[in-house]
């Protein structure tokens, strides 16, 4: 060997040493339970240059065209669209410094947001832009609100019909029922210790995996959903003992939530995930205890602090999940893929 | 070719350092502070429901490891010791401790007059100071809570014992404006008999359940008044500063 070949190796043989202090490089783990399991792409976003500020994420939506609109309280940008494949396409919208719930509504092509905000005691239905096309106030028609700050709008949900439900959950609890005119049709639920009453009514969707579609909503408090007739009449409650779930989401025949905390909000950073067949059985629950059922439903908690609190979770085409989290360090959203 | 091996190395290298292992959460403890004695063993139970996650326990105050004692069952404590356990799993970091407190059972007095705690957090009364059952990390379950500028509890003692020290356990949890007390005194008949001023009660700390012990000077006793004062003006780093803390107690008892 002459003296050249000799450096050079010896070059390369030393920039090796550090290999030999390497930590060990982790595993993919496995997050969930049965036929609900998921790996973490931790990756999902690096490949932008930049990302926006966020304060909170709350929640989001998928769109006809297979991105994720993300709605934020962030006046900077209140919305943010990301491709599948975690390309920031947009960042903007300035007028919902209390930025909350988000839902689709319309066909494609002409689809439209509905959004809640907290702070301006509103919701609004604007264009995926973010422009604002139509605001509702504080229903003082109902006779159930004084003065517009007990209106605290946290979610909505949109009929094939154009109705609109809105969900009170840091309010009086109420749930709005809207007709197509967007006049105030029904109002029922509040608070109280009944199970027709709510504390903390979080979110809601429309049910449409049985033979009648029906309402779910968050009893976030109670760690609960409870199911209601398109009327307002009370049905059954779903308990998840331990889980403050958010709002529920269908894909397909499952139910999926994020839980903001383990069995009180004020237990902070012990979020995760639930996920139940449509059967309304807990079969999984990523960064949670194994679901374990003995005459109820042990109480389920955070097992990994992968997540401090999980705030919305979104199912795509491809049965990615997308979990968006509150007060969690200013964390854009997270995207999980299922895991075979 | 050997700035392509280079390249390679140092990519690696660059790679492993940016991965970073999550870790498990603490498993969850039926109990994190109680009294034993030989007459009267607690069970201590662990529950963590994770496939292949392990806890794993000491009992003599040191930092529990993947070779440490592992957790089958309750396990009966029967002595004052510092239990710490951890969970582990091959693909996570080993979470936090769980610590559980056990120490020796003392002398229950009788209460026989104490200021009422906030109706919120009186726990179903001052019995609560003496049921022998610690409250955990969660100040809305087994505590009285005092938003007031004295605490004043009367207790009768078994006056043919030997007494040297008087015990409270409290919470701290400063953003909750929970504090220690700033000053308990100790009278009998009106004679003070031990005060004690506590000059870090406005320092900063975490979330925790802490033990007060006063020594009193070796003596049958029978009648005692115990005057705690909550601290009285909440430091000038804390939201509420210069206004009075809260104050949290679940178990007074001596030895």
């Amino acid at each position: 060997m002459n003296r050249r070949n000799f450096l050079a190796h010896g070059k390369i043989l030393l920039a090796g040493l550090p290999l030999t202090y390497l930590p060990k490089k982790d595993k993919s783990p496995v997050y969930g339970h049965n036929n609900k399991k998921y790996t973490w792409n931790k990756d999902w976003l690096s490949n932008n240059k930049t990302l926006p500020g966020v304060k909170d994420c709350h929640e989001m939506i998928f769109t006809s065209e297979k991105d994720i609109i993300l709605l934020t309280n962030d006046i900077r940008n209140n919305f943010i669209r990301i491709s599948k494949s975690g390309k920031i396409k947009a960042a903007y919208g300035n007028d919902f410094p209390g930025g909350h719930g988000l839902t689709l509504g319309g066909t494609k092509g002409e689809e439209f947001l509905i959004v809640t905000d907290t702070e301006r005691h509103q919701f609004f239905k604007t264009t995926l832009a973010g422009r604002i096309i139509q605001t509702w106030d504080y229903p003082a028609e109902s006779e159930k609100y004084s003065h517009k700050n007990a209106f605290i709008p946290t979610e909505s949900v949109m009929t094939e019909e154009g109705e609109i439900y809105i969900a009170d959950g840091y309010g009086e609890q109420y749930i709005l029922h809207y007709d197509r005119q967007g006049k105030l049709k029904n109002i029922f639920g509040g608070r109280g210790p009944e199970e027709k009453n709510f504390d903390n009514a979080h979110g809601i969707c429309i049910d449409n995996r049985n033979a009648s579609p029906t309402l779910l909503i968050t009893d976030r408090n109670r760690c609960c959903f409870k199911r209601f007739s398109m009327d307002g009449l009370y049905l059954e409650t779903i308990s998840l003992p331990g889980a403050n779930v958010c709002r529920p989401v269908i894909s397909g025949d499952y139910l999926y939530a994020a839980v903001l905390t383990s069995g009180k909000t004020s237990n902070t950073d012990t979020g995760f995930v639930v996920i139940l067949d449509k059967n309304n059985q807990l079969i999984s629950a990523p960064c949670g205890s194994t679901p374990v059922y003995h005459h109820g439903y042990k109480e389920s908690y955070q097992t990994i602090k992968l997540f401090k609190h999980p705030h919305d979770v979104l199912i795509d085409d491809e049965e990615n999940l997308y979990i968006s989290q509150w007060n969690s360090g200013q964390v854009l959203p997270y995207q999980f893929n299922p895991h075979v | 070719m050997s700035e392509k091996i280079l390249t390679l190395i140092v990519g690696l290298w660059s790679y492993c350092g940016l991965s970073q292992n999550i870790q498990l959460s603490k498993p969850r403890a039926n109990l994190q502070m109680a009294m034993v004695s030989k007459d009267e063993v607690k069970l201590l139970e662990y529950d963590f429901r994770m496939e292949k996650a392990e806890i794993r326990y000491t009992i003599d105050g040191s930092e529990p490891v993947k070779n440490s004692k592992l957790y089958l069952g309750p396990i009966q404590i029967s002595q004052p010791c510092t239990v710490k356990a951890k969970t582990f799993h091959p693909d996570f970091e080993a979470s936090e401790n769980s610590i559980t407190t056990f120490i020796l059972k003392g002398e229950k007095p009788l209460i026989l007059r104490a200021t009422e705690a906030n109706d919120k957090y009186n726990a179903n009364g001052m019995a609560a100071l003496i049921d022998g059952t610690f409250g955990a990390m969660s100040f809305d379950a087994n505590y009285l809570g005092y938003d007031i500028d004295v605490v004043e509890i009367m207790v009768k003692v078994d006056s043919s014992k030997y007494l040297t020290s008087f015990n409270l356990a409290y919470l701290v949890n400063q953003q909750a404006w929970i504090f220690g007390p700033q000053r308990i005194k100790i009278f009998e008949n009106d004679k003070l008999i031990v005060e004690k001023v506590f000059d870090d009660a406005d320092q900063q700390c975490d979330v925790s359940h802490k033990i007060i012990s006063m020594i009193l000077p070796a003596n049958k006793y029978n009648f005692l008044k115990i005057m705690i004062e909550p601290l009285s003006s909440m430091p000038s780093w804390h939201p509420g500063k210069g206004k009075k803390a809260w104050f949290f107690t679940d178990e007074i008892w001596f030895y």
